[in-house]
């Protein structure tokens, strides 16, 4: 039967028992199954998975549980509670332009206003509520238990906690007025020497360390484990979606952290990354903020626009059109949105042809958002759809999208965005991509899965009413805007000059945008009306076919006592039964339905097609992660108050917290020196490839890589950009500088080849199941590690200028100092794994944790040899 | 011997299936990252004037990076196109596998194809494109 066909049956037989009512239940299989929640289990064996499953209740036990759901709710209710507060910011801007010459508001005021807009709609918002819902939706829509890392969720949501935290203590201090983009030479401590732009560093520097821990966690938990089943081609979009997001937080947030981090280097110890008398450069701030910035715009639109592919089917009654092509152009936009950012420095003074390259790759990105477009119109046009407020905040995302991804085309080419950039034509551009491509969704979002949550539907009549207050009230906001900016008015001006045509315009745009201020009101009252007095949703309210609509309603952990096996896109409109597969598949997951009931375990499964590779205990409620937040915090804190010793405890109350963390608990250790231990058929212990570990220290790994070549490029940035000497020669290292000396470095260099030698001699030992071999090399790989780090620092002593002294001097010694602080956490990991060795805690079936350090020793050596290279042996040649 | 037995005997690989996957995308950043870097590189260290062969270095430059890495991606076009045919083809008309049948290898296989073809050949517009400035945009304007 061709594909075409297969729909049009699926379609129809959708249609036969689903167009009654929406609200209607009939689904059989898994649901009805779930929401009995039994499966066959006796009561002695549901009792306790249910017990061992279960979050704290109390208030205070509560802060401990790591699961998804709790996790997504507390993420949800702070993050909402922002999106109010950063829209009230937007009404005061709005009071203040409403009128020429308008004294609403002070200079200062204004400028820390939408300071502090942008800085929570782009970091504290739209990022976080998405990540919230993925956080909420993700197991289920896999089928999963829970995350792979839930001590992990629940990091990230304290890290998250203190960012915010952060950044909004300083309204108490001094309010940033830096933008949500910090320009530099602005934002450097001449222009504001207030601690409001360090709070907003740090803050911010707390929220990607959450956004990068999340990253992971997303990546891993989509890679490794999946139903069994769900093979590449059979993943939930919002699920793709959300790999493209983690994998975009990754290369986008890391230049961003080293970004910020250097420009609060420059503020805090006087380096000189972005002053130009001494060789600083400020276009580098530029570059660094957006390889973050422009694909930022993609890490939120992504996710939403997984929202729209799975709603669309879902209140369509069909599958979606071209899901491979869909996939590929979330995939496609993941990558490509990293070779734009110059885009947004087209009025910097770079070379026009060098501009050029990046317009080509702005038009050609275009491409993968019309794939999609093209496919959600297509989906509901051989559909039946459902026209329900979450389709209605579809509808106006596409609308509105389309029309913000036109004029950004528009602004991709260089000499329309000469005319316009600055102006308001960008600020309605950039609201159009982001209301209309991230926000509208949320909103859909919202009234379709906060049922899992809530389990209740939201009152659809106050539903339309917050559709169309949200969706005239935009468009009647931001179109004049268009206008303003080809009239030519600047962004961030306070106020204006009355004979300049803009009045009537800016008064519409004030206006309207109470409307849509009132629209999100609406959805207030409608939350609160719909847990009181909502409908009940049922198990499956919209008779979708994805697998998070099997799970409790409302959400009850575990989502699954019976972990499915999937055969299709749409399980639940494409299988009877979800306990038939092989008999190796078969056999875990009926098994695993009945035992471990005293720990909680999940099934890991193959990358390509979610094959079991094994059944692996993941961690409980634990306060660990939020005394590793607080440790991170007090980090943080006494870096930005000055109180270095404060920093120096917390630091080491991370270190500490992290060892405890990664102990395991010794009665579930099953050591067996005969064989691998099994359960179900599948082994408890994974390896390489096949560890969840294994993946998040690639991961890691990888961040550090970018971090490291992200150091190495700013070197060779200020080598390029530095001004050529009397002769005609470039003068590198600066005048004054003595190139630097290569025989320590390389006595150096050769000690971590001896380390990271011994460190791979005892990965392999371990795996020919030698113990005492194991325990030999860590300590070796320990001692020449120290002597290592020791000889790093005395080339930092003594390389006979200071950090302050120039750019160079900056880069250099950062550089240098950044890899002494992975020596030092390489040499902190490898002390407890170097203890846990010492009591016999691995074999050969049991040495994950092993290759883990190993595989960071392996890195450290790797980014040595090429910061050796690059620091001490370039400059003798180039 | 049974019927999925000899369907992954004949399936392909998967690390060529990944690099079919991947190799355009990553052809067309290395391309952009170099085709920016030559030419603002020659900007700033002063050589965008230099000549080989009555040709701009940099114009030069920028051509063979274009052809290395359309070639590459091309490669992986017509490798994943290959295997697309073998594992299906593209239409509605396939009479092989896809997502709900019961070979479950050779629908991913067919999926990875698919995706592959598509993604390689936005990728090479993409560097073709990107290509374009060099023929009427030259030195340091």
């Amino acid at each position: 039967m061709s594909d075409e066909a297969r729909e049009q049956d699926q379609t129809r037989e959708r249609d036969d028992h689903s167009s009654a009512a929406i609200t209607s239940d009939p689904q059989p299989s898994i649901a009805a199954d779930n929401a009995a929640m039994r499966y066959g289990l006796d009561d002695e064996t549901f009792e306790a998975l249910r017990k061992t499953w279960k979050p704290p209740a109390s208030w205070l036990k509560g802060i401990s549980a790591v699961q998804n759901g709790p996790v997504a709710k507390r993420y949800f209710v702070l993050v909402f509670l922002l999106f109010l507060a950063a829209g009230s910011m937007a009404l005061l801007m709005r009071i203040q332009l409403a009128v020429p010459r308008n004294d609403f508001l002070l200079p200062d005021q204004y400028n820390a206003l939408f300071t502090m807009h942008g800085s929570t709609m782009m970091y504290l918002v739209a990022v976080p509520l998405l990540a919230a819902f993925a956080t909420l939706l993700l197991p289920q829509m896999i089928g999963t238990r829970d995350m792979p890392f839930p001590r992990m969720t629940a990091l990230g949501w304290w890290a998250f906690l203190f960012g915010v935290i952060f950044l909004y203590i300083s309204y108490f201090f001094a309010v940033p007025k830096g933008g949500w983009f910090a320009y530099v030479p602005l934002t450097t401590k001449e222009y504001m020497p207030d601690k409001g732009m360090d709070f907003w560093l740090l803050g911010l520097g707390l929220i990607e360390v959450a956004s990068l821990g999340t990253a992971i966690e997303f990546i891993v938990a989509i890679l490794k484990t999946r139903a069994p089943g769900m093979s590449l081609n059979r993943i939930p979009i919002l699920a793709w979606a959300v790999l493209a997001m983690g994998l975009m937080m990754l290369f986008g947030f890391t230049p961003l952290l080293v970004g910020t981090t250097f420009l609060e280097l420059d503020r805090l110890i006087g380096t000189r990354f972005f002053h130009p008398e001494f060789g600083g450069n400020p276009i580098l701030w530029q570059h660094l903020f957006w390889i973050f910035g422009h694909p930022e715009v993609y890490i939120q639109f992504l996710p939403a626009s997984g929202v729209i592919s799975m709603l669309i089917p879902a209140l369509s009654r069909r599958p979606l059109v071209a899901y491979t092509g869909v996939v590929m152009a979330i995939m496609g936009t993941a990558v490509m949105s990293f070779g734009l950012w110059v885009h947004h420095m087209y009025t910097v003074g770079m070379p026009l042809q060098s501009m050029s390259f990046f317009t080509a790759s702005s038009l050609v990105i275009g491409v993968f958002s019309g794939i999609q477009v093209f496919a959600w119109i297509a989906t509901i046009w051989g559909g039946r759809p459902v026209w329900n407020t979450a389709m209605w905040f579809t509808i106006g995302t596409i609308v509105t999208f389309v029309a913000g991804g036109l004029t950004g085309i528009m602004v991709g080419i260089v000499p329309f965005d000469w005319q316009v950039h600055d102006t308001y034509f960008v600020v309605a551009h950039f609201h159009y991509v982001l209301i209309g491509g991230v926000i509208f969704p949320l909103f859909a979002a919202f009234y379709f899965w906060l049922p899992k949550v809530t389990g209740r539907l939201f009152s659809e009549r106050l539903g339309k009413w917050n559709f169309w207050l949200t969706f005239i009230g935009f468009h009647a906001t931001f179109l004049p805007m268009h206008l303003t900016g080809l009239l030519g008015m600047p962004r961030r001006v306070y106020t204006y000059h009355p004979d300049l045509g803009w009045d009537l315009l800016n008064l519409v745009s004030t206006v309207a945008a109470f409307l849509l201020g009132a629209g999100s009101l609406v959805f207030v009252v409608n939350f609160f009306y719909t847990i009181r007095y909502g409908e009940k949703a049922g198990q499956n309210p919209w008779n979708a076919g994805t697998l998070e609509w099997a799970t409790p309603m409302p959400l009850v952990p575990p989502p699954f006592f019976l972990v499915p096996i999937i055969r299709g896109r749409y399980p639940l409109w494409d299988q009877e039964r979800f306990d038939e597969g092989d008999e190796r598949t078969e056999r875990a997951v009926k098994g695993l339905k009945e035992s471990p009931t005293d720990y909680r375990a999940i099934l890991i499964t193959t990358v390509a097609d979610a094959e079991p590779q094994a059944i692996v205990e993941i961690p409980g409620p634990t306060y660990t992660p939020l005394y590793v937040g607080l440790a991170l915090a007090a980090f943080f804190t006494g870096v930005i108050s000055g109180y270095y010793w404060i920093a120096a405890i917390g630091a080491a109350a991370t270190a500490l917290a992290l060892a405890l963390w990664h102990w395991p608990r010794r009665a579930t250790l099953f050591l067996d020196d005969e064989g691998p231990v099994m359960l179900h058929g599948l082994p408890v212990h994974t390896t390489g490839l096949n560890s969840t570990g294994w993946w998040a220290m690639f991961l890691i790994v990888l961040i550090l890589a970018i971090s490291m070549a992200t150091f190495l490029l700013s070197y060779f940035f200020y080598r390029v950009t530095t001004p050529v000497g009397g002769a005609g020669a470039v003068v590198w290292p600066p005048s004054g500088i003595e190139l630097p000396k290569w025989g320590l470095s390389s006595v150096t260099t050769m000690l971590m080849l001896a380390a990271v030698a011994a460190m791979g001699w005892a990965d392999i030992g371990i795996a020919r199941g030698r113990r005492r071999r194991l325990v030999i090399g860590l300590v070796a790989a320990e001692v020449l590690g120290a002597v290592f780090m020791v000889l790093q620092i005395l080339l930092y002593r003594d390389a006979g200028f200071s950090h302050d002294e120039n750019a160079y001097a900056s880069i250099f010694l950062m550089t240098l100092a950044f890899h002494i602080a992975m020596t030092a956490a390489g040499l902190l990991m490898a002390l407890p794994i170097g203890a846990q060795a010492w009591l016999g805690y691995f074999n050969r079936w049991r040495r994950s944790t092993v290759q883990i350090l190993a595989l960071y020793w392996y890195f450290l050596a790797a980014s040595w040899a090429l910061t050796f290279v690059v620091l001490y042996l370039s400059p003798y040649w180039i | 011997m049974n019927k999925e037995a000899a369907s992954d005997r004949s399936l392909p690989r998967l690390g060529v299936l990944w690099f079919e996957v991947l190799a355009g995308t990553t052809a067309w950043f290395v391309h952009l990252i170099l085709v920016f870097g030559l030419s603002w590189l020659a900007c700033v260290a002063g050589w965008a004037d230099r000549r080989v062969l009555s040709i701009s270095l940099v114009d030069a430059l920028v051509a063979v990076t274009t052809l290395i890495c359309g070639a590459v991606t091309l490669l992986a076009l017509l490798w994943a196109w290959h295997h697309l045919k073998q594992y299906g083809g593209i239409g509605p008309e396939s009479q092989l596998p896809d997502h709900d049948q019961p070979d479950d290898r050779a629908a991913r296989t067919r999926f990875m194809a698919l995706f592959a073809v598509y993604l390689n050949a936005i990728s090479l517009l993409a560097i073709l494109a990107q290509w374009v400035p060099a023929f009427y945009l030259t030195g340091c304007d």
